[in-house]
């Protein structure tokens, strides 16, 4: 056991202990679900204790559990998976209980009836989140500690396919507006997915020109860095007249549908926000090769092209994925502004939400968003790592 | 062989490499020596093309090489680094396969060559032909150079510092294995180094420079019985005499007779392998007036202090690897 490693494990268990005991406090706080007789009265809130009844004494202890194991001198790997499956429990129990209490105030209520979860029910789970990060730290990597990380992700997606939720406040707004929302959320992955996708091809070519032409880069990062500060709104006003001057001159813009509000300025915004992170990694990644290595790839007889392709951009690639990563976790969440400019996306439901004052809806827009960052950001992770393991930890 | 004339590289006002003509003899191992800023790793690039002369000419075997492309030269001359620029992305197998791939030899032809490769250096190619560079030490990473550069066959190699970064225990094993390759392969070698010891050890001719300039180029033997100016003198120091001694086997000196029954068991006894250094040594070492040289157990004849005063004599050989 190395010295950092243990380091590392001792720091989890503070957090691990603390974020359990979040969750005791969560589930004793006050606003743990949401009783309310339609979609916008202010409603009734009760603590997750007593909300879910006796269910809500098994969360308090499943909770204490996890506080006392992070705590005592149990042997790592013993604790790591305990804790791990505790914490996962937890919010398994807290989602599934909800759904259930939810379908038992409409029956009492009435079908307009909704039932939310309460600020303290959000930080639970944030807990639960808190704890499992924490215990997985006692593990060793592998596809085990995996399992049983997101165990409790695939558990509470298995229950919204269940029908266990459908009572849900969230589920019911999404039952209202179920094809509009697949299609929001096509668009806003298009959205994103055409802002990576200019953001990688002119940010690779300019990174490369930087780095190619020193004497280049301060121009290169100097306009990008002011595209990157301008405030997204204030951006897409920008783009406004422009694109709408545009359009009025070039037919073929007209055609195809650019105007000055819509999808035509999220895209170009998006995609000079992708620009900088794509662009500054690539910089980043070829200067920093090691000149040795460069040197040996010319001192053995490597011309140009394949000194490229057979060097430079391998080593380079793993940091140009990183700039990508953010690129796309960025993009995932900025394009909640088309909602506001008449692009739609999953943004138009958190702005729908706001104007009625409906906070399920918006919840309907904002959970895919961080779902969908969430995942985006594990998995070029995980296709980061695998490119540039080169023998490593592989 | 490599024929350097009137090679001067200038950066500005500075004069790198002032006016140097060089002859490189086939098939023997020049090291370029001098203090830092004195011009010798310049000229060594300026040979594969690395950096072009402000002007002279480089011939190899008669061809200028500024008329042949830069890529098709290199390829042509081993080199290695002391950084090794192993490429990190690559196993050590691709690594050391990698002239031959850039000349298109088929795959299978490769893998051979490359097992080969790693077995002449030292390296059981079952144990290293998967693993990555990070996962090497210094030494061995360094014996993958040399491997990668020999890979092609090329007749020239071109070694800048190649052991300057290894531990000194690493360098000198790195050092022996070198005189053994050498001695079988027979390179014509351009080796730059600022460490004293190594050059003796290794070269068979030393062009010692200074301020751009060569000093003097010749033997160490010569350096050190006819040392052109005082600061080759003051250069080599006082050990030099020391440091030829460890060029010299016991092997190639005139032994004395041995005495009647003479047993490599119970006397002082050295091995035939072992060089005039380590014989001095042993001698003071035993406090003994002469030692029997052995070689298998079987004992050869005797040396003694005398007779390696004789070994080191003014018709002393160049080299004997």
């Amino acid at each position: 056991m190395s010295f950092v490693s243990d380091l590392i494990r001792q720091r989890a268990r503070v957090v691990a202990t603390s974020g359990a005991l979040l969750g005791v406090a969560a589930t004793l706080a006050p606003h743990g679900l949401v009783f309310r007789e339609n979609r916008i009265v202010r409603g009734e809130a009760l603590p997750l204790l007593e909300a879910l009844g006796g269910w809500g004494w098994v969360l308090l202890g499943l909770w204490l559990s996890a506080a006392a194991l992070s705590f005592v001198p149990l042997p790592w790997a013993v604790r790591g998976n305990i804790v791990t499956v505790l914490g996962g429990l937890t919010s398994l129990v807290l989602v599934w209980r909800y759904g259930a209490e939810a379908l038992r105030y409409v029956e009492l209520t009435g079908s307009i009836a909704r039932t939310s979860l309460g600020w303290a029910a959000w930080l639970a789970l944030f807990a639960a989140y808190a704890v499992i990060f924490a215990s997985t730290a006692w593990l060793d990597p592998g596809p085990w500690r995996a399992v049983l990380t997101y165990l409790p992700v695939v558990g509470i997606i298995a229950l919204a396919a269940s029908g266990a939720l459908s009572e849900a406040a969230i589920a019911r707004e999404y039952a209202n507006s179920a094809d509009g929302f697949w299609r929001e959320l096509r668009l806003h992955l298009s959205y994103v997915a055409g802002a990576v996708g200019t953001g990688i091809v002119a940010g690779m070519s300019l990174g490369l020109l930087a780095a190619r032409k020193r004497t280049l880069e301060p121009a290169v990062f100097g306009v990008l860095n002011v595209l990157q500060v301008l405030p997204t709104l204030a951006f897409i006003g920008l783009m406004n007249p422009i694109l709408t001057g545009l359009s009025d001159r070039i037919p073929l813009l007209e055609q195809l549908g650019v105007r000055g509000v819509g999808w035509a300025p999220v895209i170009v915004v998006l995609s000079a926000y992708a620009v900088y992170p794509i662009a500054r990694n690539t910089y980043t990644a070829i200067v920093s090769l090691d000149p040795g290595v460069i040197d040996a790839a010319r001192g053995v007889g490597m011309s140009r092209p394949r000194m490229f392709a057979e060097v430079e951009l391998p080593l380079a690639l793993p940091v140009f994925i990183a700039g990508v990563r953010i690129a796309l976790v960025q993009s995932t969440a900025g394009a909640i502004i088309a909602g506001l400019v008449g692009g739609g996306g999953l943004g138009r439901f958190v702005f729908l939400g706001a104007a009625q004052t409906a906070s399920d809806l918006i919840l309907l827009g904002v959970l895919p968003i961080v779902a969908l960052a969430l995942f985006f950001d594990r998995i070029v992770l995980v296709l980061q790592r695998a490119l540039g393991s080169w023998g490593a930890t592989a | 062989m490599i024929e350097i004339t009137g090679l001067t590289k200038r950066y500005g006002a500075f004069t790198a490499v002032d006016d140097i003509d060089l002859s490189v003899p086939e098939g023997q191992l020049t090291v370029l020596l001098g203090p830092s800023g004195s011009g010798k790793t310049t000229v060594l690039r300026m040979v594969n093309r690395m950096i072009d002369p402000t002007s002279g000419s480089v011939h190899v075997n008669g061809v200028d090489i500024f008329e042949r492309r830069p890529e098709e030269l290199r390829r042509e001359m081993g080199y290695v680094i002391q950084s090794t620029g192993l490429f990190p992305n690559m196993t050590i197998r691709r690594n050391v396969g990698t002239v031959p791939r850039l000349m298109g030899w088929d795959r299978r032809r490769i893998d051979a060559r490359v097992d080969e490769m790693l077995d002449l250096v030292g390296l059981d190619p079952d144990v290293y032909a998967a693993k990555w560079p990070s996962q090497l030490s210094g030494g061995e990473a360094q014996r993958v150079g040399v491997a990668r550069a020999l890979a092609a066959d090329p007749p020239i190699l071109l070694m800048d510092e190649p052991f300057g970064a290894v531990d000194p225990l690493a360098r000198e094993h790195l050092q022996a294995e070198m005189r053994r390759l050498q001695a079988k392969l027979r390179k014509t070698i351009l080796f730059v180094t600022h460490d004293i010891d190594e050059a003796v050890l290794l070269a068979d001719r030393v062009a010692l420079l200074r301020n751009g300039r060569i000093e003097q180029y010749d033997s160490p033997e010569m350096l050190w019985r006819h040392p052109a100016n005082p600061f080759v003198r003051s250069f080599f120091g006082e050990n030099l005499g020391l440091r030829i001694m460890a060029r010299h086997r016991l092997s190639a000196v005139a032994l004395a007779p041995l005495d009647e029954g003479a047993a490599c068991r119970d006397a002082p006894h050295i091995d035939a392998r072992a060089t005039l250094k380590e014989a001095l040594a042993e001698l003071v070492g035993a406090r003994a007036n002469r030692l029997v040289v052995c070689e298998n157990g079987i004992p050869l004849g005797t040396v003694d202090f005398d007779s390696l005063v004789a070994a080191m004599g003014d018709d002393l050989g160049s080299t004997d690897a």
